[in-house]
């Protein structure tokens, strides 16, 4: 029970070894210091692993995680968290999610549930109000995304694999409708316990601490999300897809395996082409007032369509300029179950490996008749597709390559091009899960996608970086999608992209990392709500706890670093924060030196503020966000 | 009354839909936005209270006259439609079979939604 | 004869992909560019993100040369 709003109060622990179910403790306490979502996840994998700790054993941990705002009338807030041990990665992954898993989960009177122990056959999960079973899916083990989902029963929310995940390709995914819980092979660690879905139904509903202020809140909120240039207009009409034109026109298009920022043929494969040619209509998740995502007609049906990062990584990134190829890829991708990111990166790897005479499966950069037999063949492990499943880093381990390997912690990074905007290439690298671009603080919406700081220098980038990071973080822990918080700028910066305003604002931010320092180490100061994140006022409304924007950066900071506690327990060790060579080594620009990622720089800014040393948070910071110092043998520094 | 959903304000994200325990919104054919048949909503209301841009209202030109009773011989007194009835109207002691009160009935179905025994009839008057 | 390349929310609301013209400066350039948009009001320099050969200009007056590849772009985000 939870004396806050917006909490349904449960949380569940599933054993699919001894089919029980018990409930699973957690406090008021844990809820003001974690909210929800994946800070939560990552503080209960932080209390539960242990060294040596694999992916694939018995004992490691599901842990799926709503928000106390997912479904309370707020816009744009579906979103759930699904966090365990990745088997790509070795380190905690955390895969957030839009769509109506979440959603159902509260209705079934839980915020959260764990999932422990290994099923022996393959089994579908049917959570309800009053029970859990454990039903045999024999007969869908085997089937793809599509016809598994049309197999369960009507009016139920459900999480599913495909083959990559029975097969457990190292970054094998977890769908649920349009949506995916993509990266760090999560669907791996599914069928791994043999899970091939989980259900829910239910029919209760959150009880808020101020029902009627926090619906004129959300009222208002969703008003300014609609006005906003970026939420109401561009994202609904273009997609994640429109930024492939300004990712060119700043030289952040990965292109090539990351050899160059700039493609000839972008134009080819861009959101605007898409728009005018394939676009039915616009998509989206329940509850969102964005609806980004885009539906075209393939294979013979209505489909969804790509995203940016599925555009860019099979499109430039293989040399490929056929739009119409890229998706009917990622239709496969998703039937097969996979992460499109990781499969995309592997696949451009393995064309330069071919190049470089190191390897060869076949695939080569320019050549696109046979990338759907090779999406089939990493889902079932079949032939080169066996190599290719395990993703980059493991490829490079073999057959070397190592420097133009483009992924960080093991995980591939997604397609901005980080040698043109170099504070997203120190988000690459310090991001906790590995190579991805949102759990870096994305700040590319500085550095050309949005406002258009000096995207070369390192100044001021890891204040930014940090300050973003922690933000999002708390962000997604509440239930809300990250694309809420793009408002965080003004509307008006983007309507008058040349106004004397915008100017100073994009001229100035380099030089406030000082005031950002500031922010990021002395959250309590910031006890009130900034209009320009109504993220704050909301979760205060909704549950009756204290919020702020200085206790949101505080919890989001919080997050961070016990995500990151977690993966020193997993055996992470000080150093891992980095870029493959290619990134921080070669030039974009032969002329320019500063079109590399400074990376020493950077880190070494980033870890003054963040209070570590050498990518592990000293005592003094694990003290101060009352995160409890594991023992000596476990953590064997005295920083 | 049925519900209404206004076709401006609308974006389509389904939580109305998600929502309705009787699966009544329906996404539009080539628009991104969803409408209500009012031969099939029973203006329980549940999307009026989950829509985030606030665009469903009832429609009080559209009045329908509605029976909610609990049929006693199914009646199992789980209280489960006790318990969830928002105009507090269901009487009864565990075990025995319950019953509604018409005068504080709002005739939303909620309840019908909630008993596993299919004990409760909906009945349109009229 | 500069090529101007349109990209981003204008190029769906105004229905200009891209266009040759005769123009001198960039102002010429939205001369055009409004004469075949779709959007009731005209644009500007304002409005839009301005590249001349892949160079961001904040000049509005900006001159342009024969050959030369102008872009307009709003600016987005959201990835």
């Amino acid at each position: 029970m939870s004396k806050y709003g917006g909490y349904m109060g449960k949380v569940i622990k599933i054993d699919l070894s001894k089919k029980t179910v018990e409930d699973f403790p957690w406090t008021d306490a844990d809820r003001e210091r974690t909210i929800g979502g994946k800070i939560m996840a990552g503080d209960i994998l932080y209390h539960h692993v242990k060294p040596g700790m694999k992916a694939f054993d018995e004992d490691n941990w599901i842990v799926i995680t709503t928000g106390p705002m997912t479904g309370c009338g707020v816009p744009t807030s579906s979103r759930f968290n699904i966090s365990t041990i990745s088997p790509l990665t070795g380190i905690v992954t955390s895969s957030n999610s839009g769509g109506d898993f979440g959603l159902m989960l509260k209705r079934c009177g839980y915020d959260a549930c764990i999932i422990t122990g290994k099923a022996a056959t393959p089994t579908r999960i049917h959570i309800t109000e009053d029970d859990v079973e454990f039903i045999d899916a024999s007969n869908l083990w085997g089937l793809e995304c599509t016809p598994t989902e049309e197999a369960l029963p009507k009016g139920t929310a459900h999480l599913v694999i495909g083959p990559a995940g029975e097969n457990k390709v190292l970054y094998a995914a977890v769908l649920s409708g349009e949506r995916c819980s993509g990266r760090g092979g999560v669907g791996a660690v599914f069928g791994d316990k043999n899970i091939k879905a989980i259900t829910a139904k239910g029919f209760k509903h959150p009880t808020l601490y101020n029902e009627e202020a926090s619906r004129k809140h959300s009222k208002k909120w969703a008003k300014g999300l609609k006005k906003h240039a970026i939420t109401g207009r561009q994202l609904p009409k273009l997609g994640t897809i429109g930024l492939v034109s300004q990712m060119q026109a700043h030289s952040i298009l990965a292109t090539k395996n990351f050899g160059k920022g700039k493609f000839d043929d972008f134009d080819k494969v861009c959101g605007e082409k898409f728009s005018e040619e394939k676009l039915t209509r616009n998509s989206g998740c329940t509850t969102c007032v964005i609806q980004c995502t885009r539906r075209c007609n393939a294979k013979g049906r209505n489909v969804k369509g790509p995203e940016l990062e599925t555009l860019g990584l099979l499109g430039p990134n293989i040399m490929n300029n056929d739009m119409d190829k890229v998706i009917d890829w990622n239709v496969e991708i998703d039937e097969m179950g996979m992460d499109a990111i990781s499969t995309s990166g592997t696949i451009a790897f393995a064309m330069e490996l071919k190049e470089k005479g190191l390897f060869d499966c076949g695939l080569e950069f320019g050549r696109n008749d046979n990338i759907s037999q090779m999406i089939d063949d990493i889902a079932h492990r079949r032939g080169a597709g066996d190599i290719l499943a395990d993703g980059s880093k493991r490829m490079a381990e073999k057959f070397g390559g190592m420097e133009f390997a483009i992924q960080s912690k093991g995980m591939e990074l997604s397609a901005y091009e980080p040698r043109h905007a170099v504070g997203m290439g120190l988000g690459y690298a310090t991001s906790n899960r590995g190579g991805c671009h949102l759990n870096a603080g994305y700040l590319v919406y500085l550095e050309g996608l949005g406002l258009d700081v000096d995207s070369l220098t390192p100044s001021g980038k890891a204040a930014a970086c940090i300050m973003f990071q922690d933000l999002m973080e708390a962000v997604s822990a509440s239930g809300s999608c990250l694309f809420t918080s793009y408002p965080f700028f003004p509307t008006y910066i983007f309507d008058h992209p040349n106004s004397p305003i915008t100017k100073f604002v994009t001229w100035v931010i380099p030089y406030i990392g000082v005031a950002m320092k500031f922010i990021t180490q002395h959250p309590r100061i910031f006890e009130f709500n900034l209009f320009l994140l109504p993220h704050t006022k909301a979760l205060g409304l909704i549950t009756g706890m204290r919020s702020s924007l200085g206790r949101y950066l505080e919890i989001g900071e919080r997050g961070y670093n016990t995500e990151r506690m977690a993966n020193i327990i997993l055996g992470q060790k000080p150093g891992a924060d980095k870029l493959p060579k290619r990134l921080t080594d070669e030039r974009q620009d032969p002329n320019d030196d500063r079109t590399r990622v400074p990376i020493d720089r950077l880190l070494h800014d980033y870890y003054d503020i963040r209070r570590w040393v050498d990518g592990v948070p000293t005592r003094k910071i694990l003290k101060r966000l009352n995160i409890d110092i594991p023992s000596h043998e476990v953590f064997p520094y005295s920083y | 009354m049925a519900f209404l959903i206004d076709r401006n304000e609308c974006l389509g994200c389904g939580a109305c839909a998600f929502a309705c325990p009787f699966d009544v919104p329906q996404l539009c054919e080539n628009e991104n936005r969803f409408t209500i048949p009012e031969d099939k909503c029973i203006s329980c209301g549940q999307c009026e209270d989950i829509c985030p841009v606030m665009a469903i209202h009832p429609d009080r030109n559209h009045r329908k006259i509605r029976k909610v009773e609990i049929v006693e011989e199914n009646c199992v007194g789980c209280t489960l439609c006790a318990k969830n009835c928002p105009a507090d109207a269901i009487v009864g002691s565990v075990k025995t079979p319950h019953v509604i009160d018409q005068k504080k009935c709002i005739q939303c179905g909620y309840c019908a939604t909630k008993c596993k025994k299919n004990a409760i009839v909906v009945s349109y008057l009229g | 004869m500069v090529k101007v390349k349109v990209f981003g929310v204008v190029r769906l609301d105004s229905g200009v992909k891209e266009f040759e013209c005769e123009a001198a400066s960039v102002p010429e350039a939205f001369q055009t560019f409004n004469a075949q948009s779709k959007i009731s009001r005209e644009y500007g320099f304002g409005d839009v993100v301005v590249f001349i050969n892949g160079e961001r200009t904040t000049k509005k007056n900006a001159s342009l040369k024969n050959g030369d590849e102008v872009w307009f772009m709003s600016p987005v985000s959201g990835g």
